[in-house]
């Protein structure tokens, strides 16, 4: 008995270079009509769209579903690293990062180390952020005590407090 | 393949996650055995609302997206 002919088996045996731009090209901007007119003109096959949608259920769907599940992996481990990084991210923030990481994944042709790499960044830059707040923060502090001191030194100047007094409101603010 | 099936599957699979109207489209465009314009997957993913099968929302960051709902997990699973 004859062996049935697969639909798709002239589309297997492509060269190599024209297997791959037929796959990316669906995997892309392509419907079958441009992939059907781009087989015609560039590689003289003619095939009807069953046998293409054979090839594509069989080369390009498993690719489309293994990049949208990397994509959501990707992304949850993003929102793992910034929950370990110093900044407090809220949850809205943390739902806001996730989503915004998972559709940079989903985009076909952006490679996940320069995601990363971007992520990477946003959270230095974060956290960069925080600490020059609280650097600020801490300036304001010391600017704080430094009038108080100067005030409570001409306080004691002009005879207004004792000693044991200016002592013990130095040593409530830290100074000694 | 039923089209609206499939649409369920890509949001099953990001569940979680939003998608977009274009993003949908870019995965289920010729998985039926046929093209599919934008204006079919988003027709599909209106009906898909209608049967409160997917959820349509308007974030105030992102946009209009979609997601899929627990009625459309149990019917992917019938």
């Amino acid at each position: 008995m004859a062996r049935k002919t697969r639909k798709d088996s002239k589309l297997d045996t492509l060269p190599p270079d024209r297997f791959e731009a037929l796959r990316d090209g669906l995997l892309g901007d392509w419907g079958y009509q441009e992939a059907l007119d781009w087989l015609d003109k560039k590689c003289n096959v003619t095939i009807s769209i069953s046998g293409l949608s054979a090839f594509f259920a069989r080369h390009c769907a498993p690719v489309l579903k293994e990049r949208r599940q990397l994509a959501v992996l990707r992304a949850q481990e993003f929102t793992k690293a910034a929950k370990s990084s110093p900044v407090d991210w809220d949850a809205a923030a943390m739902e806001k990062l996730n989503q915004i990481f998972f559709e940079i994944l989903l985009q076909p042709d952006v490679d996940a180390a320069t995601a990363k790499r971007f992520g990477d960044m946003l959270l230095k830059d974060k956290s960069l952020n925080l600490d020059l707040r609280k650097m600020r923060l801490l300036e304001k502090k010391a600017k704080r005590l430094d009038d108080a001191k100067k005030s409570l030194t001409a306080q004691k100047d002009n005879g207004g407090l004792s000693e044991e007094t200016l002592e013990l409101i130095e040593r409530t603010l830290g100074m000694l | 393949m039923n089209l609206q099936r499939e649409i369920l599957e890509v949001l099953r699979d990001v569940s979680g996650h939003l998608m977009t109207t274009a993003s949908v489209h870019a995965q289920v465009k010729c998985s039926t055995g046929e093209d599919k314009t934008l204006t079919d997957v988003a027709s599909e993913l209106e009906g898909l609302e209608r049967k409160g099968h997917a959820r349509g929302l308007n974030h105030e960051d992102f946009g209009h997206r979609w997601a899929i709902t627990d009625a459309g997990k149990v019917r992917l699973a019938d």
